[in-house]
């Protein structure tokens, strides 16, 4: 919402300034449980798409969303969730990465079955995870094309629409809020290198 | 008694209309040429484009390989990766080409090269006796040797340039090179039709009055042939004076004022004008134009813009005689130096006008139900340079065969990055495929007898002052020459008919 013009000088110059002090979010909604909330937090995430990588992502959950789910649910909470300040992207809105989750064992196995024995270069027990492993080895997977200067989200939405069938794993890893804000997970292997 | 001579002859009463063909853009077509300047990005690496080459062209070429080679004896498989080839295993491998040329310019030659030792002069071609063809996939890449190649590209009308999308049938030899037995190319498309619900733009504000004047003229003369006129190399700006006289001269013809009934017929019946490239040229200085370089506030801009204007005069001459004009930019017009080179800003060459459709190069338009890719010659100039052959008529089927407008574009054409899509790809071949800015005026059919696809090569019109008549009804070609004589005291040139 924005401010409404007030009539008292002092604090509107204070604010024109920037000298007023910022107002705190108060995140009311609490931390979204798996499965069953998990559709409930992608629906509001169509209201605020700040980054363009966002915006598909949130035009593919519609789809998914509206695929028979109880969509009844989630048109609920869209209305109370229209209007809030684009500034604060809700902790709700993106899962969050859960790095010993079962969810990626197929990856990881996959994972290891491309690298075979070997184990990466540069990757120490604090730096590189299970996550990070799946990843790497999307990049390094030369079916989906090349990985240079391009974000590992882009790259699958890229061999998608190529009809390279990149594996879904890696795109739920992607949108997390870990997977959007964290550049070892958004950037490829190579990102600061080539 | 008076002597009556005989009476002149009377002129016709009716008016000679141009005819009035329909139009469209193709934008499905075309979009993929515009680059958006807001997104445009020069930080992506070519190896996009590669890749994207050869996974929309592999399942092509895959698929005609099975067919030509599915009768050969011992069955040879396709290998999904050059590098699980096996030694003497017969088999097909689908990848792209590379040229391994040593005389082909390389940056690293030319810093090692010592200071002292002279750059050798500018070949015109760069083959060689020891060129290299390399075949390359994601996995990795393998040199191709054997007779067939050496055949291929001794061949007139064959040869190979990098970024060809090709498959081989072979064994690979002892030293860990692939014999080739054969080849395949991803051949010829077939012939773009349109959507048949796609809405036919009939160019903006023509009104029904015109409509009713094309179906009077069609109902008039239904042996009346309607003709696009193509010219390239216009060169309008060059203080060079001949050339302005010829531009003049067909511009006179275009709009019908030149002499004579039957060069009125002639050029009335000319629907649309396609300047295939190199419409302006470098004005040039003479020696009293030379200003002292002042670096103050007062000093005037070096540059020329009459190029620009003597265009824009020029085409609103054509423009107010009611003939539409599409303009495709060349290698010497100033629309940047990457292909696709992007759209002449109408404001630079007279502003927004009806009838004047500024296009990308290359370009897909359609005219009169038919479908025109223009380039402006640059693609095949580059090939031209990598091949022994000297037929660029040959060359220029070769690209449709390829189903590719410019394969050796990253490696030795500039480009446009591309992150995601590779635009040269020729998915339907168009009815007339025309390439501006050659030596010489050829032409020839191809693609069969049902849709045949007719391709021109069109010489510059300020060297030769050759214009290529097209037929939309029959894809027959004829050609109109201007000249004009030489100056007292230049020497003398034959006065050549109209």
């Amino acid at each position: 919402m924005a401010p409404k013009a007030s009539t008292s000088g002092g604090s509107k110059t204070k604010k024109a300034a920037g000298l007023a002090q910022p107002t705190l979010a108060f995140r009311s909604r609490k931390p979204s449980l798996p499965s069953p909330s998990k559709k409930k937090s992608t629906a509001p995430s169509r209201q605020s798409s700040l980054r363009q990588s966002v915006s598909t992502d949130d035009i593919r959950r519609d789809q998914a969303a509206s695929e028979g789910d109880p969509v009844l649910v989630t048109s609920d909470e869209d209305e109370a969730v229209v209007i809030h300040p684009e500034s604060a992207l809700k902790a709700g809105e993106r899962r969050k990465l859960d790095v010993k989750s079962k969810k990626w064992d197929t990856a990881l196995k996959d994972a290891r079955g491309a690298m075979g024995t070997k184990t990466p270069i540069h990757a120490g027990p604090d730096t590189h995870n299970n996550v990070h492993h799946i990843l790497r080895v999307f990049d390094m997977t030369a079916k989906y094309g090349p990985c240079v200067g391009i974000t590992r989200l882009a790259r699958w939405e890229r061999a998608q629409k190529w009809g390279l069938s990149p594996p879904d794993e890696v795109r739920e890893i992607l949108t997390t809020v870990e997977g959007v804000e964290d550049v070892t997970y958004r950037e490829t292997v190579l990102h600061g290198w080539v | 008694m008076v002597y009556l001579p005989e009476p002149l002859p009377e002129p016709s009463t009716s008016v000679l209309k141009r005819p009035v063909t329909t139009y469209s853009s193709l934008p499905e077509l075309s979009k993929p040429f515009y680059i958006d300047p807001a997104q445009r990005s020069y930080k992506h690496q070519y190896a996009n484009i590669y890749f994207v080459r050869l996974v929309e062209l592999r399942p092509i070429v895959e698929q005609r390989a099975g067919e030509r080679w599915s009768h050969v004896r011992g069955k040879p498989p396709l290998l999904p990766r050059i590098l699980n080839l096996q030694r003497g295993q017969l088999c097909y491998i689908v990848g792209t080409t590379y040229m391994d040329m040593p005389l082909k310019p390389n940056v690293l030659e030319d810093m090692a090269r010592d200071h002292w030792i002279a750059v050798p002069a500018a070949r015109p071609k760069f083959y060689s006796a020891q060129d290299a063809v390399q075949l390359e996939d994601e996995s990795g890449r393998v040199r191709l040797v054997g007779e067939k190649m050496k055949r291929e590209r001794d061949r007139e009308g064959g040869g190979l340039v990098t970024g060809v999308i090709m498959a081989v049938l072979g064994m690979e030899t002892s030293s860990g090179d692939f014999e080739v037995i054969d080849l395949c190319f991803a051949g010829l498309p077939e012939i773009y039709r349109p959507p048949s619900d796609a809405p036919y733009l009939n160019g903006k504000g023509k009104s029904k009055a015109k409509e009713e004047a094309m179906e009077v003229d069609v109902a008039n003369g239904s042996s009346e042939k309607t003709w696009v006129a193509v010219v390239s190399g216009l060169s309008v700006g060059a203080q060079e004076a001949l050339a302005d006289i010829k531009v003049q001269m067909l511009v006179d013809w275009l709009r019908g004022e030149s002499a004579g009934p039957s060069d009125l017929i002639d050029g009335s019946r000319i629907a649309r004008l396609v300047l295939a490239g190199n419409s302006l040229s470098n004005p040039v200085k003479g020696e009293d134009d030379r200003q002292i370089k002042r670096f103050n506030a007062t000093s005037k801009p070096v540059y020329s813009s009459h190029p620009t204007r003597t265009l824009a005069l020029v085409l609103s001459d054509l423009l107010s005689s009611s003939l539409p004009i599409n303009v495709v930019p060349g290698p010497a017009d100033p629309a940047g130096a990457t292909l696709p080179q992007q759209p002449l800003p109408k404001v630079m060459i007279g502003g927004k006008r009806e009838g004047l459709e500024s296009g990308t190069n290359p370009s897909w338009s359609e005219i009169g139900g038919r479908s025109f890719l223009t380039t402006g010659g640059q693609t095949v100039d580059d090939i031209f340079k990598y091949l022994p052959s000297s037929s660029r008529l040959g060359m220029a089927r070769r690209t449709l065969e390829w189903r590719h407008i410019a394969p050796t574009a990253p490696d030795t054409l500039w480009i446009y990055p591309f992150p995601d899509a590779d635009p040269f790809i020729i998915q339907h071949r168009p009815d007339v495929y025309i390439l501006g800015n050659q030596p010489e005026y050829e032409t020839a059919l191809t693609g069969g007898d049902e849709d045949p696809t007719r391709i021109i090569l069109v010489p510059s019109f300020a060297k030769t002052g050759v214009v290529v008549l097209v037929c939309l009804e029959t894809l027959e070609v004829k050609t109109v020459g201007f000249e004009a004589p030489g100056w007292k005291g230049e020497e003398k040139k034959e006065e050549a008919d109209e």
